[in-house]
């Protein structure tokens, strides 16, 4: 069961590593300077982007006159703007999530909350998306480590959503709201409610123009299943049951079924240049964000 | 088809945990996991149990039923119809152990007996034969292999306890030869179960029990009664009482016990209060003055009637002391004379060789310095100094002038309370005895009192003569003369009771053992039922082994 204790889930020794791996990440990304990031947009910085043609009610300021004395036209000079990015972390809160011990949804929101450290701490806009619980607020893009408590306690209160809902589709409720563009970080076990869905989920990121870097947090136990034997398998998320006959080749078979999964999730993610990294939900969240670091595509 | 235990049937229902268990087995375990996604990618046939496992599972369950009706059918003893047509030969035997005289509800444990035995009896066909045999030592047959059911039933009748403990096991064996004999003779035994010895099932022929219960009630009983006279005192009679209890746990602090009576000439002498005798095993001895002959009675008096009467009192009777007559010849010597005329019980009579008895009687003679006739061999003699040679070995021609006691056997009869240490001799003769005489008393080597006194025909032979005894010689050689006359007395036999026995006073019951299981010395808590046959054993481990492999194949089965 996941908890809600913003100090069982964020205990004080977690804290220590985030600052650790805050250091850590400074070296990564070798001093950049705060906001060091081009925006799409165009703006009032001073490298040159592109012209175009003078228009009634443009600043006359930027009119290109060299420009003019050789082709005689007015045209306008477009600079990029630099602007900071924002970090849009993904949490899946369906049902799937609340399995194991500790409980995939704990690691993952211990997982996400430093993330969020990090992008704080390199001057970043970070906003929390709880995928699935329409109920829990999202935490929109804001700066500043001051508001790391707010965000944590924001964190322990999310919780799980019983009702089932298709992982394309509550990604899709997320891209309808057009949010700004900016990195995106998806923290799911990706167990959709087919074997296309997950795929589904990830081309709406893509479409909607955001980078996308994708965690997969599984428990050891999903891979594989114990017992021989018949057995009435439930859902833990839907509900549903399925009657099934456990010997060493249905055994096989599921493992099998698991491996490809994942291999075509890596192949996905691999021809679109989609940072994926799985996770073990058992293993010690600052040893997953140092891997996460390691990795890169996660943090700018 | 007929079954000799039908009974066992009822293990039949056996089946119904089993197929509950199987049924219980057999539903799926409920197992939450955190999507279904890659089960339902499975293909269906790998998800699903078709029908052939299905049909498997089915088959485990006919195999475990199948092993149980064959293990019921097993016991049952089924008998094929070709066998029910076949004569039948059977031996029953009566165990008649004192303890199947018991009593439980007003009928003991062998009228018991024989009402079971007089139903198979009655339930005879005509071409059936049956041999009677009541244990004891020996076994008696009691009816011949006869079809005749009124000869069987008259000859049941006679049967008796035993007052004494007896054995199955010689009737076992005289019925296993009996039976070895009579081809396919089967044994059938009557008993309680009562014995101080395990059994043996006789390996060739198969062997039926049946077992008469013992009673519930607390037996309280009399399990040694004997009397003898002392070999000191003749006239004191030592009488000794030994009791048990049957099952103490049972009774716990209520027990009530009963008293003990001692009666002599049919007066009662003394009494122990019950309050004395209440205890698992009591022991008392009597010492009563009794020179005539007398009857010795002692009963346990309760009240409330225990299971077994027989045990409930004994008698012995004692012999009066016996007069010994002694012969004295040769020289008289007025010291020995006086001697024996001192002691009670003892005849004295004085003669020369030429009148001794032609056929030597039970009496004593005693030869002072004179040999005895030839061929004269009488029960018990004395020789004093005897010369020339003889029984006694060889009379040396040299004296010995001066010779003291040095060594003696303090600890035998002849010589209990004689003190011998320091006494001195003046004339003793030098004899040389003959190998099978043993030295009772000597001088550095040389014997002075020797002789032969534990086979039939005892004599003593002294190297001294009573002519020169010193002061302390004369205060010992009567205490010598009075052992050497109560050794001959016979009148010193113990006399016991005829009793149960310990083992059926506790009405302690033994089980019964295979051949194997008796050999070995195990001692299973319960050896029932015996099996008939020794393929059972066979069949029985084959179906054990069936079963464990059933149990271990199972899952294997279902599965794959």
């Amino acid at each position: 069961m996941p908890t809600q204790d913003v100090n069982e889930l964020f205990d004080a020794e977690f804290l220590r590593q985030l600052e650790s791996l805050r250091l850590l990440s400074r070296k990564l990304i070798n001093g950049r300077q705060k906001a060091e990031r081009r925006s799409s947009k165009k703006g009032t910085s001073v490298e040159f982007a592109e012209y175009r043609r003078f228009n009634h009610g443009d600043d006359w300021r930027h009119i290109d006159w060299n420009a003019y004395a050789r082709w005689r036209q007015l045209v306008f000079k477009l600079y990029e703007e630099e602007e900071d990015l924002h970090v849009h972390l993904l949490l899946d809160c369906t049902l799937s999530m609340d399995w194991g011990e500790p409980s995939k949804f704990d690691r993952a929101r211990q997982i996400l909350a430093g993330l969020a450290y990090l992008a704080l701490a390199n001057l970043d806009r970070a906003g929390v998306v709880p995928l699935g619980n329409s109920r829990h607020p999202v935490w929109h893009p804001s700066r500043g480590r001051g508001k790391f408590l707010a965000l944590l306690r924001h964190l322990a209160a999310c919780e799980v959503d019983p009702t089932h809902q298709s992982l394309a589709k509550i990604v899709r409720s997320w891209t309808d709201t057009r949010p700004r563009r900016g990195l995106t970080i998806l923290i799911s076990d990706l167990w959709g409610s087919d074997e296309h869905d997950a795929i589904r989920a990830l081309d709406q990121l893509r479409h909607s123009r955001q980078e996308i870097a994708v965690l997969q947090i599984i428990h050891p136990s999903e891979l594989t299943v114990e017992g021989r034997g018949d057995y009435e398998l439930i859902d833990q998320e839907t509900r549903q049951a399925r009657k099934i006959l456990l010997d060493p080749a249905t055994r096989k078979a599921f493992e099998a079924k698991v491996a490809d999964y994942g291999k075509t999730l890596i192949s996905y993610c691999r021809r679109h240049g989609i940072p994926f990294l799985q996770v073990d939900c058992g293993d010690d969240p600052a040893g997953i964000l140092k891997n996460i670091l390691m990795q890169g595509g996660f943090i700018r | 088809m007929t079954f000799l235990w039908p009974a066992a049937w009822f293990l039949a229902l056996l089946a119904i945990p089993v197929i509950i268990f199987y049924l219980i087995r057999n539903l799926p375990r409920r197992k939450p996991v955190s999507t279904l996604l890659f089960w339902d990618l499975l293909p269906a046939r790998k998800r699903s149990s078709p029908l052939w496992r299905k049909l498997r599972r089915l088959f485990s369950l006919l195999l475990q039923l199948l092993f149980l009706f064959l293990l019921v059918l097993l016991l049952a003893q089924p008998l094929m119809p070709w066998q029910e047509k076949a004569a039948q030969s059977v031996i029953f035997i009566v165990d008649t152990n004192p303890s199947m005289a018991a009593e439980s509800g007003g009928t003991s444990s062998l009228d018991r007996a024989k009402k079971i035995l007089r139903t198979r009896i009655r339930a005879l066909r005509a071409t059936d034969e049956v041999l009677l045999i009541a244990s004891g030592n020996p076994p008696r047959i009691i009816q011949r292999w006869t079809s005749n059911r009124k000869l069987l039933l008259e000859a049941l009748e006679p049967i008796e306890v035993s007052g004494t403990a007896v054995s199955v096991a010689p009737a076992l064996n005289l019925a296993a030869d009996l039976a070895s004999g009579e081809g396919s003779a089967k044994i059938a035994i009557l008993t309680n179960e009562v014995g101080d010895e395990i059994w043996k099932k006789p390996t060739d022929a198969s062997l039926e029990v049946i077992s008469i219960p013992l009673p519930e009630n607390t037996n309280y009983g009399l399990n040694h009664f004997s009397a003898t006279r002392s070999r000191v005192d003749p006239e004191t009679v030592l009488i000794h009482v030994r009791t048990t209890r049957s099952n103490p746990e049972a009774d716990g602090d209520d027990f009530q016990a009963p008293r003990l009576e001692l009666l002599v000439n049919d007066q009662l002498t003394d009494v122990i209060p019950s309050e004395e005798v209440a205890a698992d095993s009591f022991r008392k001895t009597w010492s009563l003055s009794l020179t005539d002959a007398a009857t010795l009675k002692t009963r346990l008096i309760a009240e409330v009637n225990d299971p077994l009467s027989s045990d409930d009192q004994a008698e012995v009777s004692i012999a009066p002391v016996e007069n010994l007559s002694v012969y004295l010849v040769g020289p008289r010597n007025s010291f020995l004379t006086a001697v024996l005329s001192a002691m009670d019980q003892v005849t004295v009579e004085e003669t020369v060789i030429e009148d001794l008895p032609s056929k030597p009687t039970d009496a004593l003679f005693i030869f002072n310095q004179i040999a005895p006739p030839d061929h004269f061999r009488p029960a018990a003699s004395l020789y004093i100094r005897p010369p020339g040679s003889g029984v006694w070995g060889t009379q040396s021609p040299e004296l010995l002038p001066e010779s003291i006691v040095s060594e003696w056997e303090e600890n035998h009869d002849l010589l209990r309370h004689v003190d011998l240490d320091q006494v001195f001799f003046n004339d003793s003769a030098r004899y040389e005895p003959l190998p099978a005489a043993s030295i009772f008393a000597e001088s550095f080597g040389d014997p002075l009192i020797f002789g032969e006194w534990e086979d039939e025909n005892q004599w003593l032979a002294t190297s001294f003569s009573l002519d020169h005894p010193d002061l302390v010689y004369r205060t010992v050689f009567p205490i010598f003369i009075g052992n050497l006359v109560r050794s001959l007395n016979h009148s010193t036999e113990p006399a016991a009771a005829r009793l149960p026995g310990d083992v059926a006073s506790q009405l302690r019951a033994r089980p019964i053992l295979e051949a194997s299981q008796a050999d070995s010395g195990d001692m299973p808590a319960t050896a029932r039922p015996l099996f008939l046959f020794s393929w059972h054993h066979w069949i029985l481990l084959l179906a054990i082994i069936w079963t464990l492999a059933e149990w271990h194949t199972y899952h294997r089965r279902i599965t794959e």
